[in-house]
């Protein structure tokens, strides 16, 4: 039971994880791939920023290298300038371009944008500012060892905020540069002057003695660009996931409406067929008390009239109303055996066989002989009649009845004739027995079929037949029904059962 | 009785029952005559005078109809209902002797005008006095509408 429940369970989740399983792998990938895509532009955004600043750094150095320098030294070479004269404001670059940052990163902080950090980062600075950091310093050894790498950037952590930080390495060290970088000595007066001891010194040719270290803020876009990917491919996960649930339920639901809908109709059926045999159970019930009392009220009402002959001495009738006495008893007898009879028929005796009606038609009119002979009756039987599926003794007794009432309902008829036959509509086989007797109108068609109820008072029986024959007929899942153009057109009983061959 | 022909129409279709009612009705002398019938069709037949009863002289209007409820061909409810339902006939007074004390007929007799619903007693001796009472109080009593 709990191994069972498990397993069902497992199944369940199994078949549950299969159709989450697709949405989700899906949107994980494309939330991977969004998130990728939008930090890549930021990034590159980023990048390109600090691009940028450093070619303008990189524009301001050549002004100062190729537009003041010269015009400078012409100064100084046609006396304009004394020849010690040095200021770092004027001839260093990286002078220029440091201070120049300063007032940019004020400007920047003016506008309310983040500042952005810039160092020409040398492990031998003239000025201490210029002093590498322990990863400035690992870069520019990297740098000057793999000359094929021309930049480094890395998105690093900051105080908990992202920025792209990012590293090229300066101008090689020429031998241009050793004029103020090279031996002390060999320096101009004035630098010698303004830069004591030996930083800026000592350098080179053909190495670099420097990077360009500079880092943007990106974290606030990034992050941005993560939540908003994020929650986007969680709505849509939710939104993919509601939708198979959806569906999912959806065909649950029908699959039950379905099912209740049936289940609705089948129970309508059975509350009708109920309804029907209580309606029948009543309908019996009144027809026998009917049925019963009045041979009992004729019992009781003759001898009372008997008593009341006795007493006056009056015999005449006696003998008279002696046999209405007596003959209301065996009806009330013959009433008991034909309800027990009518009783027993819902619960059939036989198992049903393929029965060959040839020869059960035969049965029964040899066993019906001694009627037929006394109303001098004429009965044709159709010839190869096909064979049916049934209990063979009910059907001898539905052939019975049906021939006995149309010898009853023969009338004055003076070619009496009883035809038993077979026709075909729409692909059953109907069986008849036909007559032309007295007929019935169409108004009593369904009526013949009642319990006890007879169409003539007079006439012999009482009145069960047709009502057993219906009753053995449906029992058989097959309809009986009359046929008759009106009274004086005798008349044709026609039965199915429900299978036929 | 004031010398005027009464006639009693019996429509039952069990022969012993309608013996016994004519019997009774005989001995109490209170009606001239009973004409019966065995089903509705013939009742309806008698009381229009049409058919084997066109002769208004051998089969006169009745003054009183007793009707029972089971009945071949037409049921006596139907009967019940035409007469009811008929301008001419509606006040002959109808009254049900029938086996039946099922409490669905009586009350369907009643919804179509029945004017009395009496079940056949099976005592003789109780049989005797209803029918004498009913022929008395319907043809005696009772002022007839004709
Ligand atoms: C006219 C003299 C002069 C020449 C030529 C010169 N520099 Fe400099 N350089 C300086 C001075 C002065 C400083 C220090 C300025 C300061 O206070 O930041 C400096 C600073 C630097 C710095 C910053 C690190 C440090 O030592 O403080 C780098 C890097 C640098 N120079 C590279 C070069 C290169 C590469 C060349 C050749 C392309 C070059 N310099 C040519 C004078 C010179």
């Amino acid at each position: 039971m709990n191994l069972e429940n498990l397993k069902i369970f497992a199944v369940k989740a199994r078949r549950a994880v299969n159709m989450a399983a697709l949405p989700v792998v899906a949107m994980v990938v494309v939330a991977v791939t969004l998130n990728y895509a939008i930090s890549a532009f930021f990034l590159s955004d980023a990048e390109e920023k600090i691009k940028n600043i450093l070619l303008s750094h990189r524009g301001l150095h050549q002004y100062i290298q190729k537009v003041m320098h010269p015009a400078f030294y012409k100064a100084r070479e046609q006396g304009e300038i004394s020849q010690d004269f040095y200021a770092p404001e004027i001839f260093s670059s990286s002078f220029v371009v440091r201070v120049d940052h300063g007032f940019y990163n004020e400007e920047l902080k003016k506008a309310g944008l983040p500042e952005i950090y810039y160092k020409l980062a040398s492990n031998n600075p003239r000025n201490p500012v210029n002093k590498a950091d322990e990863f400035e310093s690992s870069l520019i050894k990297m740098f000057n060892e793999n000359s094929e790498i021309s930049e480094f950037k890395k998105v690093v952590n900051i105080d908990g905020k992202k920025y792209l930080y990012f590293a090229i390495p300066f101008l090689e060290t020429s031998n241009a540069c050793i004029r103020c970088h090279g031996k002390r000595e060999d320096a101009p007066q004035g630098l010698q002057a303004l830069y004591p001891g030996q930083g800026g010194f000592n350098e080179k040719a053909g190495v670099y003695r420097a990077i360009e270290s500079i880092r943007v803020p990106v974290s606030d876009e990034i992050s941005t660009a993560f939540i908003l990917t994020c929650s986007l491919s969680v709505g849509i996960i939710a939104m993919f996931m509601l939708f198979f649930f959806n569906r999912r339920l959806k065909r649950t639901v029908d699959k039950k409406t379905y099912s209740l809908e049936a289940e609705v109709v089948e129970r309508k059926k059975k509350e009708d067929d109920l309804e029907k045999k209580n309606a029948e159970l009543e309908r019996f019930a009144y027809t026998v008390s009917h049925d019963l009392k009045s041979p009992i009220i004729t019992i009781k009402g003759f001898t009372g009239a008997l008593e009341k002959d006795l007493l006056k001495g009056n015999y005449e009738r006696m003998a008279g109303d002696l046999k209405r006495v007596s003959d209301a008893a065996d009806r009330m007898n013959d009433l008991l055996c034909d309800l027990l009879e009518i009783s027993t028929v819902g619960r059939v005796v036989n198992t049903s066989e393929a029965v060959d009606m040839n020869l059960l038609v035969e049965d029964v009119l040899a066993q019906l002989e001694g009627p037929l002979r006394n109303s001098d009756i004429k009965v044709t039987v159709q010839s190869d009649l096909p064979p049916l599926f049934c209990d063979r003794q009910r059907m001898c007794e539905v052939v019975q009845n049906l021939v006995e009432n149309a010898i009853n309902y023969m009338g004055d008829q003076v070619d009496p004739h009883i035809l038993f036959g077979v026709r075909e509509e729409s692909g059953v086989k109907v069986y008849f027995v036909q007559d032309n007797g007295i007929g019935i109108d169409e108004k009593y068609h369904e009526n013949v079929f009642g319990l006890f109820n007879k169409l003539d008072a007079k006439s012999s029986g009482t009145g069960i037949g047709l009502a057993l024959v219906k009753r053995i007929i449906e029992v058989h899942g097959g309809r009986v029904w009359v046929e008759s153009d009106g009274v004086g057109k005798g008349s044709r009983f026609c039965f199915t059962v429900g299978r036929n061959f | 009785m004031n010398g005027e022909p009464l006639t009693i129409l019996l429509v039952e279709d069990n022969p012993d029952h309608a013996e016994l009612v004519m019997r009774n009705m005989e001995d109490f002398q209170v009606a001239n005559s009973i004409i019966h019938v065995e089903d509705g069709e013939a009742a309806l037949d008698c009381l229009y005078g049409r058919g084997k009863y066109a002769d208004r002289k051998l089969f006169p209007m009745p003054h009183l109809m007793l009707l029972d409820l089971r009945l071949p061909k037409v049921d006596g409810l139907e009967v019940l209902k035409e007469v009811k339902g008929d301008a001419d006939l509606k006040a002959l007074p109808v009254v049900i002797l029938t086996t039946s004390d099922a409490e669905r007929d009586s009350a369907m007799a009643y919804e179509y005008h029945a004017n009395s619903y009496v079940t056949k007693p099976v005592s003789f001796d109780e049989f005797s006095t209803l029918l004498r009472d009913l022929g008395f109080y319907w043809l005696a009593w009772n002022k007839r509408p004709w």
